[in-house]
């Protein structure tokens, strides 16, 4: 849920670059890339490093 | 003749239903059509990691082309406006600026002076029209407004004012001699 939320984040970012680069806003490309930057972060912490509950309390019984 | 036929038809048909019933192609290709739309959650997961990457990967692109572009610097070459000076105040012309391809309109206002702007819409590249009664550039498609005077939204879904383009009055003709991308609603475009 969170990586589709991150995802919808992302594709509203990248309209808001698009639309600041057809307009020449050059001062807020950098925070739009570096948000979408963060997002994609996010996204590979979450797919590389996390585990489902099920898995963690498995492993915590044991 | 008939029955020849007959038999043929029947012969085929059963040949046909032969081979359906047969599920040779099911055996040679297994396909289990209900396993294979199932997706699973890694799956899943990659495909909104692989589109969070293409995400980024765009908007650092765009950001990318525009820095370069800002970095180029941009000639225009002057363009005398045939017909401008015989326009009527409050009225307006169409003409192609800097190239061919790129549509323009010139504005009298009331005043007697000259304003230019591109002609396509900010919103979605409408061509936008000068209504002599609201006094206003407006764009027909979402009925959005620009200030004639300055090109800056008025109304409507455009999210930034019309291009400007920049015009001259030399020896009793209208030069267009520039264009700027519209920026800021504040900065009288």
């Amino acid at each position: 849920m969170l990586l589709i939320m991150i995802n919808l984040a992302q594709l509203w970012i990248l309209a808001a670059t698009v639309e600041a680069a057809l307009g020449r806003e050059y001062k807020q490309l950098i925070p739009l890339v570096v948000a979408s930057g963060v997002c994609w972060l996010i996204s590979l912490t979450l797919i590389f490093w996390w585990k489902p509950a099920t898995e963690q309390n498995k492993k915590i019984k044991k | 003749m008939s029955s020849n036929l007959s038999n043929t038809i029947a012969k085929v048909l059963s040949d046909d239903q032969d081979v359906r019933d047969s599920n040779v192609h099911d055996r040679e290709f297994p396909y289990d059509r209900d396993k294979e739309a199932q997706v699973t959650r890694r799956e899943f997961c990659n495909f909104l990691g692989l589109t969070s990457t293409a995400f980024f990967l765009g908007a650092l692109g765009f950001a990318g082309k525009s820095a370069y572009e800002a970095q180029q610097i941009e000639r225009f070459t002057p363009l005398k406006i045939e017909g401008a000076m015989s326009l009527e105040n409050n009225s307006a012309l169409n003409f192609h600026y800097p190239n061919e391809t790129d549509p323009a309109i010139l504005i009298r206002t009331n005043d007697g002076n000259y304003y230019a702007y591109g002609q396509k819409c900010t919103h979605l590249s409408c061509p936008v029209y000068y209504s002599k009664q609201s006094q206003h550039i407006e764009c027909p498609c979402h009925e959005a407004g620009f200030e004639a005077k300055t090109g800056n939204v008025l109304y409507g879904p455009p999210p930034r004012p019309l291009d400007q383009i920049a015009v001259e009055v030399k020896e009793g003709e209208v030069w267009a001699v520039g264009r700027k991308v519209g920026g800021h609603n504040e900065s009288n475009g």
